[in-house]
Parts: structure tokens; sequence; C-alpha cells
């Protein structure tokens, strides 16, 4: 990122390049954390486990911001190029946490009411909406995997990303993820696969699931069956939960044969 | 009845799907953001590896990557000794073509362009190795490309169909970390190219002879934005960080604050 004065970059634009000097800025700091999940299982009594939903809360940012133009003619074009700048998906990132990013859609730019042909001066004021309130790195990681375990370091929020085990592999094969105490906190349990030389698995750990496996001629078909549902744990992500109390120890993943690796992007409530 | 008069636009519903294209300039690949397609939102074809790599993971383990997957590299792109970025490991197997979207070539009109490519340059480059490259499929007629000229050596390349135009970078080391800056002027198909490595000062490879520009591209065929790839051959090596291929003659500002 260029290393100029700005409140915000905009799809790597600073701001203030369109003209625009931001007065005040609401809700991006605001945290996502992960809602109360509806309804839980007490240990013990039925014998299940806790199931958590680990979509984060939306977001919106409200920015006000003033443009001097010179002109009152050039008032138009400034507008208009902030318009054009904040259409589309954007990403927004702050100078506090440069690495990292939300998605958001702008609503209208609306400016506020003054005496218009007095001043060329004007406020105006835009909401960007976060469906996924969540900040994203903007730069994935990767974790090699093996029969060793190995640490995946995470931020504040759960992780999904995109196991891909190297071929070829026969029989059964176990991806668990293990919290810090040493308890297995979730397994993909994967029986009767056939990756022959020359191919390899993808299984997405992001919605939509899907575990895809990709033969030597470059032939790709869904092997979802291979997934034993008996023997696995429902959909596990890498989460932060899952650490020590304190949050300072990570997750870890191991395979129960064969090598691969854990592509994933950190994200934070903050 | 009567036609509505006036704006619709309150009327259009923005809709749920994903939006395809994310930058505003005509062709943008960012592997280091983790993309697996353009940010441009060109359909793709990819050439795919024919044999297993060898790549390190963000806490700097080696390991191998199966055939045919897509072989992501950590890199430490800023010099602190920190692997805090992916990039994409390109062997000399492998290209990723943008396409138009019937898979035909881009009809681009000839303008002035300015580009940008990012990359760890490999030591077991050879010449006519090419990183980036906007050719047909025969690399016939008027093209444009990023070609090594020898293991340390390459340059910003500009063909009309009969003149060649060149702006040479020369120095380059195993493991530099190199930011290429390009411009190519539709008026007299002068090329000029700057490079920095290292995060340090930029170097100029000078502004090339005049070459008259074709009429079009590729002779008049489609022509494809090709990573990796001359035509359908002289495949490089190279960790690829991001591409990217713009409208007008822009700074290295402007150039770096696109998406």
């Amino acid at each position: 990122m260029s290393p100029v004065r700005t409140t915000c970059w905009i799809n790597r634009q600073p701001i203030e390049a369109l003209g625009l000097t931001v007065a005040r800025l609401d809700g991006w700091l605001t945290d996502v954390a992960a809602p109360v999940p509806t309804s839980e299982r007490l240990p013990g009594l039925t014998g299940g486990r806790l199931a958590r939903r680990q979509a984060s809360a939306p977001r919106v940012i409200e920015l006000v911001g003033t443009f001097r133009p010179a002109t009152l003619a050039a008032r138009h074009a400034l507008l208009n190029a902030l318009s054009a700048a904040l259409r589309g998906r954007l990403e927004v990132i702050f100078p506090d946490a440069p690495t990292y990013a939300v998605w958001a859609v702008a609503g209208p730019v609306v400016p506020e009411s003054q005496t218009p042909f007095t001043r060329s001066e004007l406020r105006v004021r835009v909401a960007l909406h976060c469906a996924d309130g969540a900040r994203h790195a903007l730069w994935p990681s990767q974790v090699y995997l093996s029969t060793t375990p190995r640490a995946v370091p995470i931020g504040s929020l759960a992780v999904g990303g995109e196991f891909l085990i190297n071929g070829p592999l026969t029989g059964d094969l176990d991806i668990d993820g293990i919290a810090a105490s040493g308890v297995r906190i979730g397994r993909h349990a994967l029986r009767g696969i056939t990756i022959a030389s020359g191919g390899h698995l993808r299984l997405r750990a992001d919605a939509p699931y899907a575990l895809l496996y990709t033969d030597a001629a470059d032939v790709t078909t869904s092997v979802f069956h291979w997934r034993d549902v008996d023997a696995s744990t429902p959909w596990w992500k890498v989460s932060p939960l899952h650490g020590d109390a304190e949050g300072n120890l990570p997750v870890w993943l191991r395979l129960s044969t064969g090598t691969g690796w854990f592509r994933y992007r950190r994200m934070e409530a903050h | 009845m009567y036609p509505l008069l006036g704006s619709e636009q309150g009327a259009l519903p923005f809709g749920a799907g994903p939006l395809a294209v994310r930058s505003r300039a005509l062709w943008s690949w960012r592997a280091c953001d983790g993309g697996d397609e353009p940010l441009t939102g060109q359909p793709v074809v990819l050439r795919k590896r024919t044999a297993t790599a060898t790549v390190l993971a963000s806490d700097g383990t080696s390991g191998s990557v199966a055939v045919l997957a897509p072989a992501w590299t950590a890199v430490d792109w800023d010099g602190d000794t920190v692997r805090e970025e992916l990039h994409r490991l390109l062997g000399t197997d492998e290209a990723i073509r943008g396409t138009d979207v019937g898979g035909g070539g881009l009809f681009w009109p000839v303008r002035d362009l300015s580009g940008l490519h990012e990359w760890v340059h490999s030591s077991s480059s050879a010449a006519n190795h090419t990183l980036w490259s906007f050719t047909n499929d025969a690399a016939s007629g008027a093209y444009l490309a990023l070609r090594y000229t020898s293991a340390s050596a390459l340059a910003m390349q500009h063909h009309n169909g009969t003149t060649l135009a060149s702006s040479p970078l020369t120095g380059l080391v195993d493991g530099d970390r190199c930011s290429l800056r390009w411009q190519f002027t539709a008026a007299d198909g002068r090329v000029r190219a700057w490079l920095v490595r290292n995060a340090g000062a930029e170097s100029d490879g000078g502004l090339s002879g005049a070459a008259t520009p074709a009429a079009s591209w590729g002779g008049g065929s489609g022509v494809l934005c090709r990573l990796n790839e001359f035509g359908t051959g002289s495949r490089g090596i190279q960790r690829l960080r991001a591409s990217l291929v713009a409208p007008g003659l822009l700074s290295r500002t402007a150039l770096e604050q696109l998406l």
C-alpha cells in the first residue's frame, strides 16, 4: 500500500484522491463477533456436541466527508467521480490495519442540506454496507499438512479455506483439527478414497461445502460420498474458540496419512 | 400505453449474485490476494503443470504440490523476513490465458497502455522466457510482451508486425522481488519500462525506438492476455505476485492504486 495519509482506501485508492475530506466515520470498528447460537446441547444429557454457526454479523460504515471544489461547476464533477468510484463491490482498507479489508457495497451519496448556490463546499454522507462485516486478510496463508500436527495461525474469527490433498492416496484419510489442549475438535473422515497418481483432492471448508477429485486427465468430479458422515464431525472450521482460554495457542491440523495443504485467509472481528 | 419517461435507476434491483468485475483495469490478476481468476472478469484457460512442484508454507516448511493443482508458495515480499504473501508459482509447462467471454480473443483497440508486473525472479530463466504477453496463438502480427533476454535481463517489447521496439532492463539476481511498470504510446509505438528490485530505486530501461503501431493487435485476429507464455510457447519460470494492464499512460502511484 502506498505510504500516504488517508482515512481509508477504497479499491486501493485513497478516498482523499476523490477530493473528499472525511469528517466522520462510524461503524468501522464495531465488533462483529459470532452471534449467540439459538440452541445448545449440554454434555452428559444427550451426549451431543456444541454446534455453532460461524457467520459474522453485518456492518454498516457511515462515512461523512466534505468536498471543497474551487467552483460551483466543479462540484458536480466531484460528486460524479465519488459515485463512480463507489460502484460495485468495494474493498475498504483502513490505515490502522493495512493488511486487512472489509468488503462493502455503497449506498447512495447523500449531500447534506444547505443553501446550494451561495458556496461550493458540500458535506456528503454515504453508508458502506458490509453483508459480512469481518475483516479479511488481504493475503491468504497456507500450511503444509502431513501426519505431523501443524499449527494454524488465525485471528479473532473462524476461517474456512480449502484443503488440498496430494495424490496418490488410497483407502482411508482423516483430516483432524486439534485444539491446543490436544483434544480433537473436528474430523473429516474420508473412506474408500482413490486418488490416483497425478490426481489431487480438494475439500472446501467454506460454504458451499464441496469435496472434489481431479484426476490425472484433469477431469474434476464431486466425491462427496467419500466423506463418512458417521465417522466425521459436522463440517467444521478452524476457530479461535478452540485455542486455549486466553486465545494464545493456535489450533493444529493433522492428516492420518499422506500430505497436503490448507490455504485460508485470516479474519478479524475488528 | 405510454412508456415511462425519466431515470429508471431506482427501479434497477441490485442483484445478489457475485460481481464479476472488481477492477477498473483492462486486465488484473492479483495472485498475492489469493486470486484464482482475473479481477477484471475475463474467463481464463489454464495450461496446468505436468510435474509436481515444491513450494513453501507460510511458516517456511517446504512441501510438494500434486500435478495439475495450482502451486502457491509463501513469499516475503517486503523484506521483513515474514512470509506474508502467497504467490502463484508458474513453471515452464504452465500458462494462464485471459480470453473473451466466448473463449476467443480480446479485441482491445490500439491505444496508450500502462502495465504493472510483479514477481520474484528465478535465475533459471533464460532468453525468450516470457512473463506476460498480449499475443495470438502464433505470436504473429502486432503484440506486446515482457520477455527475458537472458538469465539476468529482460525487455518490454512492442512488435508492430515488422519492427521490434524494446526497452531493456538488466542486472536481475536470483530471488529479486521485482516490480516492473511499462508504458506503450500509441502515437509512435514506443515502449518504456521501469524496474524496482527489492524495494530499491527505480531503474529506467529507456524509451525504445519508434515502431508505428499496426491498426490492430495480432493482425486482426483475437489476442489473449497471457501469463507466462508467448503465443503458445516460450513459457518461463516466475513466482507471480500481480499482473495489471490499464488504459492510458499512468504513473507508478496510479497503477499501484488500481485493483
